[in-house]
């Protein structure tokens, strides 16, 4: 990366940005060019998606909402979307009892997956094959210019898989689906889960990869009535990967939503969720856990959106940052008028282990209902001094007394994950990043 | 009698008409309509002000000219059309006055229905006042205790003129002409404002308080306050504000300048209660309003109070820069929307010295067809060992068309500091409601009585006089939001 490229990045440019024509590998091979016979709607979100991003361009530096995450690291890097066929070996399943999805380089790899007879599950240009009206999720993207990697996963939306439950129809075991992205790989997956009045699923989403690879991911979720749905995150990319990620869920009448996201590893994260509680009565929650070292940068962006009476939002993050690593936490609550006896919680603490890292927060409420309860809270600070006296004087070596600290500070966390084997997943990457933590100390 | 029950009594002999609502009939000096590098150079000339001034001046307007409309704020107006204002009014009456009695009876009539007893404030509240009748200072009260004790208290156009070298030291070292678009225009036509400079070790024998009113049809007021405090010195000021009903908005763009040195202290307090449009959302004040204070010295200390009322739109954040180890920022605020009253307003506290500490408490009311944000930013600078901050922001919604929102930003770059962040949002409680209602307290007076228990925490740090006219404004404000 020569300081000359770096230097060109951060100079304020108009809307019409150049550095999308500097980045000539974001668009080159763009879906949309490809005559692969998608479905009429595909096409038209591929147009536009693509229209939309060479209009925009990246978010500029300083942009409301990116103000605080470089997209430094994205911007050397010449990243092609490979063909489909897979060659060399993907990682084992975490779960030693669960079914299995794997998405390689983007793409749905169904010769690989393990899943119980009768589960509908398609690719996503097939998605209206199997969810009635499945285009009116996949098309509502909303604003893309506001947000312009949905429009860069639109513009090259070619793979990616749909899964539909029936009403009623609940998966036995867990489902862990690997997003698994190559070195020099630009991703686009695309992925849709439909639950029916009634269903229920758990799911492991693992993002992983190898080299340096740019991944973004934009999934929807979309739980009919009454249906329970809980969503794991586990997020472990290569050291060197970007990955930028939107998920956003669409919650029916009482409609049950847990999510619990791990962020460990990655050069650059940015992970954006938007919850819409479009229905009375509905419960959502979302745990977010990062662990951040080196020069890595962790940015949740998440929104709330309240439409009806008596819904529920609660957000957790916790996080340590240590080196020069950041940390961005922008949480929204948006209660619209009708949405009565709301209540919405957010709450963000960050853990700072060095000099130089940082951490920000922009937890915001939009309330324009009387009747609600909302609030949030925010702290950031370092370990607390006595509490490691305590354990010094207890003749705990230093290093050994910080990360019981630590540990203590994240299972807070942790510990809400109900699923026990994933709970130990999430409990087993701390603990490794704790000990190599302790190596280097010593 | 209780505050309470004597503000109910205020409310019933007001009949819900605004108390400030009318317009004194005095004729004024005016600058011909519109801005421009002549009207400026009126301006400079009318004040006959020196060349550097004109100069710096004209420096800001220029440099505004090329400068955007900040449109980050919570608040939808239609775009200001800056040549369709005056930039100048003064009252004729500007020859030097030996004593009150001197002055036009119905500039003292206008002070009379302001509730300001210039007469009587001499003996009994302590308190000189520099009244602001639209745009140049006309009285000066007190001004020899106060010069005894060595403190400077003057209109900002006498200190140009006397003390040139303080002023070209400290205006615009807090707030550069370059800050916004709003603070840019003061820059370059501000017409006039106070000056306080306090010496060291000095404790300022009273509380300085500065009324303003707008008076001048569309007159744009653009005051300039620069107030200094040298080491281990103290001083309160105080600044309320009334405006005369009108049916077009008027742009009130001012900007306040605070420095204090090592040990020194200062406590600025407002309660704005300009004109907020009528019940349909036409005409009101349009606030945009840039204050900020630099703690320089070492535990030195900058505390902001403010009740906000009044105004269709406000835009404001009184801000703190912590330069100075050990310094301290705080920062109190009310703001209360009734109607189609918008209100954006918060701090922001720039930690930048070692153990520098901010409290930030903020109260958000909304009431009718109204929108309230508090919009804050605590940043810690690298540097910044064992800094503190407190932040606590509640809002309150009176009925379910208004809408209360709440954006920090917190930025933390030392693992030393110790940031603390809580918002809640709710609406009256039912059941506090009941209480009153079933002892016999009719809703309206049950809701002011509620309402001013939810503002208690910063009520309780404006200087006594100050918090009664608040309280009242609470009830006042507040009509006509329930049932």
């Amino acid at each position: 990366m020569s300081k000359a490229t770096i230097k060109v990045v951060e100079t304020f440019m108009p809307p019409s940005s150049p550095r999308v024509e500097a980045l000539p590998w974001l668009l080159r091979g763009g879906a949309h060019a490809m005559p692969d016979g998608a479905p009429n709607w595909a096409r038209a979100l591929r147009q536009t998606a693509a229209e939309s991003f060479a209009a925009n361009g990246l978010p500029q530096p300083g942009q409301e909402g990116w103000q605080f995450t470089s997209l430094r690291h994205l911007e050397p890097q010449h990243y092609t979307q490979p063909d489909a066929v897979l060659t060399g070996n993907v990682p084992a399943p975490l779960l030693a009892d669960s079914y299995r999805v794997v998405i390689v380089d983007g793409v749905w790899q169904s010769h690989l997956s393990l899943l119980p007879t009768g589960l509908k599950i398609a690719p996503i240009l097939q998605a209206t094959d199997i969810v009635p009206h499945a285009e009116e999720y996949l098309l509502g993207l909303g604003d893309m210019a506001v947000n312009p990697f949905k429009a860069l996963n639109a513009a090259h939306l070619r793979d990616g898989f749909v899964l539909a439950l029936d009403r009623g129809q609940t998966l036995d075991k867990p489902l862990e689906v690997l997003l698994w992205t190559r070195d020099g790989v630009a991703a686009y997956p695309r992925i849709l889960y439909w639950l029916g009045e009634n269903a229920e699923a758990t799911v492991l989403e693992r993002c992983a990869g190898e080299g340096r690879y740019f991944i973004n991911a934009q999934t929807d979720i979309v739980l009919q009535q009454s249906a329970r749905f809980t969503y794991h995150r586990l997020c472990e990319e290569a050291e060197k990967a970007s990955h930028i990620s939107q998920t956003t869920i669409h919650c029916m009448k009482d409609a049950h939503f847990d999510a619990y996201n791990g962020a460990f590893a990655g050069a650059l994260m940015r992970q954006g969720y938007e919850f819409k509680l479009l229905e009375k009565g509905v419960y959502s929650s979302l745990t977010g856990i990062y662990l951040k070292d080196g020069q890595q940068i962790q940015d949740f962006t998440v929104l709330a959106g309240h439409y009806d009476e008596s819904g529920v939002s609660a957000q957790h993050f916790k996080g340590v940052v240590d080196d020069q690593a950041r940390a961005v936490f922008q949480g929204k609550i948006h209660v619209h008028r009708p949405a009565q006896k709301t209540d919405g919680y957010q709450s963000h603490h960050a853990l700072l282990l060095s000099d130089k890292a940082e951490a920000n927060a922009k937890p915001e409420l939009e309330i324009y209902a009387d009747d609600v309860k909302c609030s949030h809270g925010a702290t950031a600070g370092q370990l607390d001094v006595n509490a490691l006296f305590y354990l010094r004087a207890r003749g705990i070596p230093e290093h050994e007394a910080r990360a019981l600290l630590i540990r203590s500070f994240m299972a807070d966390g942790i510990d809400k994950i109900i699923h026990p084997d994933i709970r130990n997943l999430f409990f087993d990457r701390l603990d490794a990043w704790l000990a190599n933590r302790g190596k280097a100390a010593a | 009698m209780s505050a309470t029950i004597e503000t109910i009594a205020t409310v019933e002999a007001l009949e819900g008409k605004y108390e400030a609502g009318f317009i004194t009939d005095i004729e004024s000096d005016m600058a011909p309509k519109g801005l421009s590098e002549d009207i400026i150079r009126f301006i400079s000339e009318k004040k006959g002000e020196p060349q550097w001034m004109l100069d710096s001046r004209l420096k800001a307007y220029r440099h505004w000219l090329t400068m955007p409309e900040p449109t980050w704020a919570k608040v939808d107006f239609p775009p200001i059309d800056y040549q369709d204002a005056y930039y100048y009014a003064a009252p004729k009456n500007v020859k030097k006055l030996q004593s009150l009695d001197e002055v036009d009876p119905k500039l003292l009539e206008t002070y009379k229905k302001l509730g300001i007893p210039l007469r009587e404030q001499e003996i009994l509240a302590g308190v000189a006042v520099d009244a602001v009748f639209d745009s140049v200072s006309v009285v000066t009260t007190f001004r020899e205790k106060l010069h005894e004790a060595g403190v400077i208290f003057c209109s900002i156009s006498e200190a140009i003129q006397l003390y040139p070298d303080l002023i070209k030291k400290y205006m615009g070292s807090v707030v550069p002409y370059t800050d916004n678009k709003h603070a840019c225009l003061n820059a370059a036509c501000f017409t006039d404002g106070t000056f306080v400079y306090i010496p060291e070790g000095v404790r300022c024998p009273m509380e300085l308080s500065t009324y303003f009113r707008i008076n001048e049809a569309k007159t744009g007021q653009f005051e300039r306050t620069v107030i200094v405090a040298e080491k281990g010195s103290y001083v309160s000021y105080l600044e309320g504000c009334t405006a005369p009903k009108r049916d077009e908005n008027q742009l009130h763009a001012a900007v306040v300048e605070l420095v204090a040195m090592d040990d020194a202290e200062i406590k600025y307090s407002t309660v704005q209660n300009w004109y907020p449009g009528d019940e349909n959302g036409v005409g009101g004040i349009y606030n945009f309003v840039t204050k900020r204070g630099i703690c320089k010295g070492k535990r030195s200390k900058i505390s902001w109070t403010q009740v906000e009322t009044g105004s269709a739109i406000t835009w404001k954040y009184p801000s703190c820069v912590l330069l100075g180890d050990d310094s301290v920022g705080e920062f109190y605020s009310v703001a209360l929307t009734n109607n189609y009253q918008q209100a954006d307003t918060g701090t922001k506290m720039i930690h930048i010295g070692k153990n520098t500490r901010s409290r930030i408490i903020s109260k958000g009311i909304s009431a009718g067809k109204s929108d309230n944000t508090y919009r804050g930013l605590v940043r810690i600078a690298a540097k910044a060992e064992g800094a503190r901050n407190y932040t606590q922001c509640d809002s309150l919604l009176i009925g379910d068309k208004c809408g209360a929102h709440t954006v920090p930003y917190i930025e933390n770059r030392n693992p030393t500091a110790m940031l603390e962040h809580e918002a809640t949002t709710s609406k009256i409680s039912d059941d506090a409601l009941f209480y009153c209602r079933q002892r016999g307290i009719p809703e309206e007076e049950a809701l002011t009585l509620i309402v001013n228990g939810f503002c208690r925490e910063v009520l309780q740090h404006l200087p006594m006089e100050f918090a009664v006219e608040a309280q009242k404004l609470v009830a006042i404000s507040l009509e006509g939001s329930v049932g």
